[in-house]
């Protein structure tokens, strides 16, 4: 398997990934808010939240910036998606704060909920943009 | 004054016999940065457009043009 194969393989397990994780993130905020308020389920959602914001940096690149395979994992078109889904992250991180605020006002919802929900907001959103981005340009 | 990027990419590549991928290689780019650019999904950078350029044996101008150009 050459290297433009690999990476490509490799760019749609992280595709994939991101939009699992995603659900898995979004899935964590709703059961730790609504149903299950414990220790363990805050715990989780930090863990899935730390997770993610993992995976839409460029740390493999980082990590060893040398490497052929890592270069063409985040090349020009990686960078643009990863662009992209952060100003989408931001745009959803916005609208989750100001829709929260008169809640959080009114304390109808608590500061620690209040960030929960602009986090997932942003996080869900960028995820989600930058996997269908990934997916789309490797048909 | 039209800002779409128009290429003849595709053309240009099949001239040559070569695959996505095989281009993709060339210039050390992932193939899925050569499908975005041939489908006009992305608009590469100077760097990559002289890259591709290079690798096709056409001048820069040539591979892209402005819609209303």
């Amino acid at each position: 398997m050459d290297m433009v194969e690999q990476a490509e393989r490799q760019g749609r397990a992280l595709a994939i990934c991101c939009l699992v994780l995603a659900a898995l993130l979004l899935l964590a905020e709703v059961v730790g808010s609504r149903l299950l308020h414990s220790d363990f389920a805050d715990g989780f959602w930090l863990g899935m939240a730390l997770v993610c914001a993992l995976t839409l940096m460029p740390w493999r690149r980082w990590l060893r910036p040398t490497s052929s395979l890592n270069r063409l994992l985040d090349d020009e078109g990686v960078r643009e998606h990863r662009r992209m889904s952060c100003t989408a992250g931001f745009w959803a991180a916005l609208l989750a704060a100001l829709a929260t605020a008169p809640m959080a006002h009114d304390t109808i919802l608590a500061a620690y909920d209040v960030s929960r929900v602009v986090a997932t907001a942003a996080l869900v959103a960028a995820m989600i943009a930058f996997g269908t981005l990934e997916l789309r340009a490797a048909r | 004054m039209s800002d779409t990027l128009l290429n003849t990419l595709k053309d240009e590549r099949e001239r040559l016999g070569l695959t996505q991928a095989a281009l993709a290689e060339r210039i050390g780019v992932s193939r899925k940065t050569i499908n975005t650019v041939e489908n006009g999904v992305f608009v590469p950078s100077t760097i990559l457009a002289l890259r591709l350029a290079a690798a096709l044996d056409r001048p820069v101008e040539q591979l892209f043009r402005l819609a209303d150009q």
